[in-house]
């Protein structure tokens, strides 16, 4: 409930109420982005929850057989059956646009085969063969989490930025151009009757002055007879 | 730095398990390392970075400064600990901000 400040005239009317039509209509707009994010929104954060729920019991699982290898091997042929990777994960990475935001999509570029282990089974015990070849099988799984998640992160923030402008137009903006414009009209309808009423004022004293001069000449040519 | 796609960043041995599928690994002592790791990363055009989770919320400032790109994708998971239930908060903080209340 801020008045603006604008001089009440007619042009700055004519300009509140294109500023008005405008601004109910942007405020149309950003209501339905807001609208269709959330939907999006809730499409993927389900997703998103199921595959993390997932991947985090899967890699406790893994985590708890690696603990296991751990205990049975040395430290130093631990590190050195781990160092060298079998393959090297690859991504084919592109973004695609969700209402004007741009999310990445990630995919896993390996072919699907089970990858090799790159060390001897001599001295290595079955418990670590069983986690490094869960954890490949996992991770085509993780890179989509990575891009779901990423995805989720930025709808969200763009949905709490869009609401933020929604309700700034719908509860600041529209009300203060309706109170301007109501102000202005005001006015200028005030100024409207001070000037009809200045009018009539005129007239009458005119009107009394025309009156007074005749009464003046009729008495005075009743007097010259 | 040669080019990674995937990274991976722990604080203790267990992430050297992610080297053997691939994945850039690096053991960290303290955030602040972790935090300069993450920086190299992201310049050597790296697109995914998992941190775990003792690191992941620590990390609060790092996280805010890479929020609003695309790339790297920074996510939590979790150590061999077990989960300590950062990845669900972040989804659940997440549909909070979206919706306003929390639905999951």
């Amino acid at each position: 409930m801020a008045l603006m400040n604008v001089n009440p005239t007619r042009m700055e009317l004519t300009k509140l109420k294109n500023g008005l039509a405008t601004a109910s209509r942007g405020h149309k707009l950003l209501k339905d982005k807001q609208d269709e994010m959330i939907r999006q929104f809730m499409l993927i954060i389900r997703h998103n929850q199921a595959l993390r729920k997932e991947i985090e019991s899967e890699l406790a699982r893994i985590m708890k057989k690696f603990s296991a290898a751990q205990l049975t091997m040395s430290y130093a042929g631990l590190m050195e059956a781990l160092m060298v990777p079998s393959k090297s994960a690859e991504l084919s990475v592109k973004t695609k646009t969700i209402m004007s935001i741009k999310v990445p999509t990630v995919e896993f570029a390996a072919d699907d085969k089970e990858i090799d282990l790159t060390y001897g089974f001599v001295f290595t015990p079955s418990e670590l063969d069983g986690a490094i070849l869960s954890l490949s099988n996992l991770l085509p799984k993780m890179i989509e989490l990575a891009q779901v998640e990423k995805t989720c992160d930025m709808l969200a923030n763009e949905i709490e930025k869009t609401r933020r402008r929604v309700n700034a137009i719908e509860y600041i903006m529209i009300p203060d151009y309706i109170d301007t414009i109501h102000y202005v009209t005001m006015k200028l309808d005030d100024n409207e009757r001070s000037n009809i009423i200045r009018l009539m004022k005129s007239k009458q004293i005119i009107l009394e002055k025309d009156q007074r001069s005749k009464q003046q000449n009729s008495n005075l040519a009743a007097q010259s007879q | 730095m040669e080019k990674v796609e995937v990274a991976a960043i722990g604080s203790t041995d267990e992430i050297y398990l992610f080297n053997a599928v691939g994945i850039m690994t690096v053991l960290v002592q303290d955030p602040q390392e972790a935090d300069k790791k993450v920086f190299e990363f992201s310049q050597a055009g790296c697109k995914i970075i998992y941190l775990f989770e003792e690191l992941y919320t620590m990390m609060g400032e790092t996280l805010e400064k890479y929020k609003d790109k695309t790339f790297p994708i920074i996510i939590p998971i979790p150590s061999q600990k077990g989960s300590k239930g950062v990845g669900m908060k972040k989804i659940r903080d997440n549909v909070e901000k979206a919706i306003g209340m929390d639905i999951l």
